[in-house]
């Protein structure tokens, strides 16, 4: 792995609310991290918990109305894009932090060739002249193990299968060496058997590039081999944060506990998995208590007075929001008695 | 792509032939005949006027008849208007209307995408709901009310342009914009609309996610797919405005295929109502055939085959 | 959801259960959030309440007729006895609004309904029966739509002569054609669902899979497109009333004030003015309502 350095992103209690029809949205409240140069940071979280919604916000992509940033920093670098001016956010943006999305089919413009969409990258950051642009363009569809890139540049996406489409979208992101790639859900929308090539493909382009990856998922598995750190959403705040080890080995909140229940997993010998009960919240009308309550195996009368306080769990880079730690706690709801 | 014109312009052919033959009996089924107004005329001369024109023979024979002259480019002689074939008449009258038809569909176009676009890029602020505003009145004001409101204002109060006749080029300036007023408001909403639902897509949020200036985000990725629907309304709208429009026309006192269509229809002008039918089918069939080409010019996913 | 409020706060004590509401009632609060169309829809009822009730209320207090005809008071502008002023023959504009507006609206209804029938029969029909059938049904569509639209309505003026309430009989059924389109299409997309595959399983006649299953589910858009065509049925009486092939004096229509007025706007502007207004600001109605009907029906096409 390449070395991971000084801290270059650094998020301090975001909080990007949404107007919705029943009354606001609170679909990221108070999200701190740090990223570190070359570092990955793995972000779950069920669809709905604001993981997408913190990265957007990250690039300043949230759509108002009806979102708006009401609060926090996003130091880059020490300084707060939140506080920078429209045209410095768009040099950062494709050039210095870049993203790819989760579904390749719609996330590349139908209408434009290939070529045309990655080129016009380097000729908006470098002012690169179309024949550089081209030729750039053709080396990175290269890297990224696209075959005959010279022909596939002239092509548009409706000719590329979801895989291939995946890396040009990512050929499209580290045209310009980013120092930090997001990547919402990169394998969510693509075949099983393409998933790990993406991952492989995103793994070995940061050991190369030095670049600090972001990567937001709902599947515990993705970063389970890949993240230095990891953060578990729920409802608009981190739940729990970890090294892969403390997450997978000591996980601390219910819910992250739920998570592992809820994968299947080749390591063991128990073949029962464990759904967690009931729907995510409706972000438009949470209380002062702990959102995760109706569906928590350990909730207990003081968990829907207040919003429990982040407490350190072993290591010190081990946190959860918890009361109670479900290694050691009694189920106040033993499972029988809820599943139907 | 030549081989699919090619295709489709031979496929006009049935087409027509079927509008032709549906047109030819619905007109006779009709009750009334072009001369039975015409009390003067005795029915011996009568007799021999219907004989020339063979339609004292049964329908389906007029029917073949009429379909070998159809063959031959020949529209026929004109029953109301006996000094003039039906070719001669539309020979006048078309080139009038479709020059008409071509500044309105400028304007129409003009105002229409401009509106349009700005609507959508400033959603939701004063440009917006002023364009939207016009554009609903464009489409509740019927044009017989605002044509002479700006005849009033432009001719009768400020003598910019001439009140109607066809003589001058300034003469075509206020027709044109009346006759493009509902076109135009209709392809200003549909072109919101469509642009609203393009900068929804995905492929925006990347677009600027790649830091793309606005200008560039708009333009290059959003406007393609965002005027589609309105391209799509404006094949009908097109073949409408250039075959002439009767209120327009008339208000104007233009010399074009709407009047001559609506005497004609009224008079019993058999060959002249087939006549204009048949002008404004092509018309309306070539622009459709139009505005498919101009789907896959801006669409590369749309494939003739 | 039970909520209990304290302190002015909701609290929440059960979130697994859901509360579900229908389609309709989802799309009636929408459409209730929806400010123009609510201002068109009432509008549309004081229209309908002052064009259908009005004459009565009018003959009751003045005592006249909108065929009451008072020569020596021809002409005359807006006062207190003629709230919109009196026509060239001395007859109350008002009145002859109301009654206009009667014919105007019903024209609009009457020709709507003959398209909403024969287009969604025709439509549904074609995109269930799928194949050579559908493909022949569409190619009649596409035959009729290269037919010049007045044509066929000058066609049915010659053919009806003064008859204007078989004119628009008739109009609705030209107007039927895109109305089958747009069932053909909502019919296509649906009839493979699993809910009509599974009454097709369980032998449920055609004809019942079709009124039953599918038209219900194509309702929205159905209800848009009526609410659209309304008015362009209006603005069609109106082009023919300009023309003089429409509604025949003494009897009136919008249209035909409004063709009347505008000859005379430059020194009897009320003429004009007032059946204009009228005719605007119903077809901006229904235009508004039918664009708030189909945000609140589909609501992924939101534009607002």
């Amino acid at each position: 792995m390449a070395e991971v350095g000084d801290v270059i992103l650094s998020v301090c209690d975001l909080r990007t609310h949404f107007r919705g029809e029943e009354g606001i949205v609170k679909a990221v409240d108070g999200v701190s991290f740090d990223l570190r140069r070359g570092g990955v940071l793995g972000i779950v979280g069920e669809s709905g918990s604001g993981k997408s919604v913190t990265n957007l916000s990250i690039l300043r992509l949230i759509p108002d109305p009806p979102g708006r940033i009401v609060g926090g920093e996003i130091l880059f670098h020490r300084q707060n894009l939140l506080s920078v001016t429209d045209a410095e956010m768009r040099k950062v943006r494709g050039n210095r932090i870049s993203m790819i999305f989760q579904d390749p089919m719609t996330s590349l413009n139908p209408y434009l060739t290939v070529g045309r969409q990655l080129t016009e990258v380097l000729e908006e950051h470098f002012a690169a002249s179309p024949a550089d642009a081209r030729r750039q363009s053709i080396d990175m569809l290269a890297r990224v193990g696209i075959p005959e890139p010279e022909n596939r540049i002239d092509q548009y996406p409706h000719q590329f299968s979801g895989g291939m489409r995946q890396r040009v979208m990512i050929a499209m992101a580290l045209l310009c060496k980013p120092e930090i790639l997001i990547a919402d859900e990169p394998t969510t929308a693509v075949d099983v058997t393409i998933q790990a090539q993406i991952l492989d493909l995103i793994g070995s382009l940061r050991r190369d590039l030095g670049t600090a990856v972001i990567l937001v998922t709902h599947d515990l598995g993705v970063v389970a081999g890949m993240a230095d750190e990891i953060l578990v959403m729920y409802a608009g705040r981190v739940v729990e944060r970890g090294t892969a080890d403390d997450i997978f080995h000591r996980p601390s909140h219910p819910y992250t506990l739920g998570l592992l229940r809820s994968i299947p997993r080749l390591d063991t010998s128990e073949s029962r998995l464990v759904p967690i009960r009931g729907t995510p919240p409706d972000l438009a009308r949470l209380d002062a208590g702990c959102p995760f309550r109706p569906r928590c195996d350990f909730a207990e009368a003081r968990c829907s007075e207040s919003y429990p306080p982040t407490r350190t769990v072993g290591a010190a880079t081990h946190e959860a929001a918890c009361f109670v730690d479900p290694a050691t706690a009694p189920t106040t709801t033993p499972r029988a008695e809820v599943e139907p | 792509m030549g081989r699919y014109i090619i295709r489709r312009i031979l496929g006009f052919f049935p087409t027509l032939f079927c509008v032709i033959t549906v047109a030819f009996f619905i007109i006779r089924v009709a009750p009334g005949g072009p001369f039975d107004r015409d009390k003067k005329i005795p029915p011996k001369v009568l007799e021999a006027i219907e004989e020339k024109y063979h339609l004292d023979k049964p329908l389906y024979v007029q029917y073949v008849l009429y379909l070998k002259q159809i063959a031959s480019f020949d529209l026929g002689p004109s029953y109301k208007y006996q000094e003039m074939s039906v070719n001669e008449i539309v020979g006048q009258g078309f080139p009038v209307s479709m020059q008409l038809g071509l500044v309105a569909l400028f304007f129409s176009l003009m105002i229409g995408l401009g509106a349009g676009l700005i609507a959508a890029i400033r959603r939701n602020t004063f440009w917006d709901y002023g364009s939207m505003g016009f554009a609903m009145l464009g489409i509740a004001i019927p044009n017989f009310v605002i044509a002479p409101i700006l005849i009033l204002f432009f001719s009768l109060g400020l003598s910019i342009f001439p009140p109607g006749r066809w003589e001058s080029w300034e003469s075509v300036i206020l027709p044109g914009f009346s006759l493009s007023l509902v076109h135009a408001a209709y392809i200003a909403r549909l072109a919101r609309a469509g642009m609203l639902d393009v900068l929804t897509e995905d492929f925006i949020r990347t677009a600027r996610a790649k830091g793309l200036r606005e200008r560039l985000v708009i333009l290059r990725h959003a406007l393609r797919g965002g005027i589609t629907p309105a391209v799509s309304y404006l094949g009908p709208a097109a073949a409408a405005m250039l075959t002439g429009s009767i209120v327009v026309e008339k208000i104007f006192l233009i010399p074009g295929m709407g009047r001559y269509f609506v005497d004609a229809a009224l008079n019993r002008d058999l060959t002249l109502v087939m006549g204009v039918v048949i002008v404004d089918a092509a018309v309306l069939l070539v622009f459709n055939l139009i505005v498919d080409i101009l789907y896959g010019v801006l669409d590369p996913r749309v494939r003739y085959d | 959801m039970n909520a209990r409020v304290t302190n002015g706060k909701p609290i929440v004590d059960n979130f697994d259960e859901i509360h579900g509401t229908s389609l309709w009632a989802d799309a009636w609060r929408r459409l209730r959030k929806h400010k123009l169309a609510v201002a068109g829809g009432a509008f549309l009822g004081f229209v309908v309440v002052f064009c259908f009730l009005g004459p009565m209320v009018v003959g009751w207090v003045w005592g006249y007729t909108y065929e009451s005809q008072n020569l020596a008071y021809g002409a005359q502008p807006p006062s207190f006895a003629h709230w919109f002023g009196t026509d060239f023959l001395g007859r109350d504009l008002m009145v002859r609004v109301m009654h206009g507006g009667r014919i105007s609206l019903m024209v609009g209804v009457v020709a709507t309904i003959v398209s909403l029938f024969i287009g969604v029969t025709y439509g549904a029909i074609s995109g269930f029966a799928g194949g050579v059938t559908d493909n022949i049904m569409m190619r009649v569509v596409d035959v009729l739509y290269t037919l010049p639209y007045m044509f066929i309505v000058i066609l049915l003026v010659v053919i009806f002569g003064r008859s204007i309430f078989m004119v628009f009989v008739g109009i609705g059924g030209v107007l039927w054609l895109t109305m089958a389109r747009l069932v053909r299409g909502q019919v296509l997309s649906l009839k493979h669902r699993d809910y009509v595959e599974a009454a097709r399983a369980i032998g449920v006649p055609n004809l019942t899979i079709i009124f039953r299953h599918l038209v219900p589910n194509a309702m929205g858009p159905i209800i848009v497109l009526s609410t659209l065509t309304i008015p362009s049925v209006m603005l069609q009486e109106a082009f023919l009333s300009f023309l003089g092939l429409g509604v025949q004096p003494p009897a009136s229509s919008w249209g035909l004030l409004v063709a009347e007025g505008a000859q005379s706007m430059v020194f009897y502007p009320w003429l004009l003015v007032f059946p204009a207004a009228f005719l605007a600001l119903t077809l901006l109605s229904l235009n508004f309502l039918g664009d708030g009907l189909r945000d609140a029906l589909d609501p992924k096409t939101r534009k607002d």
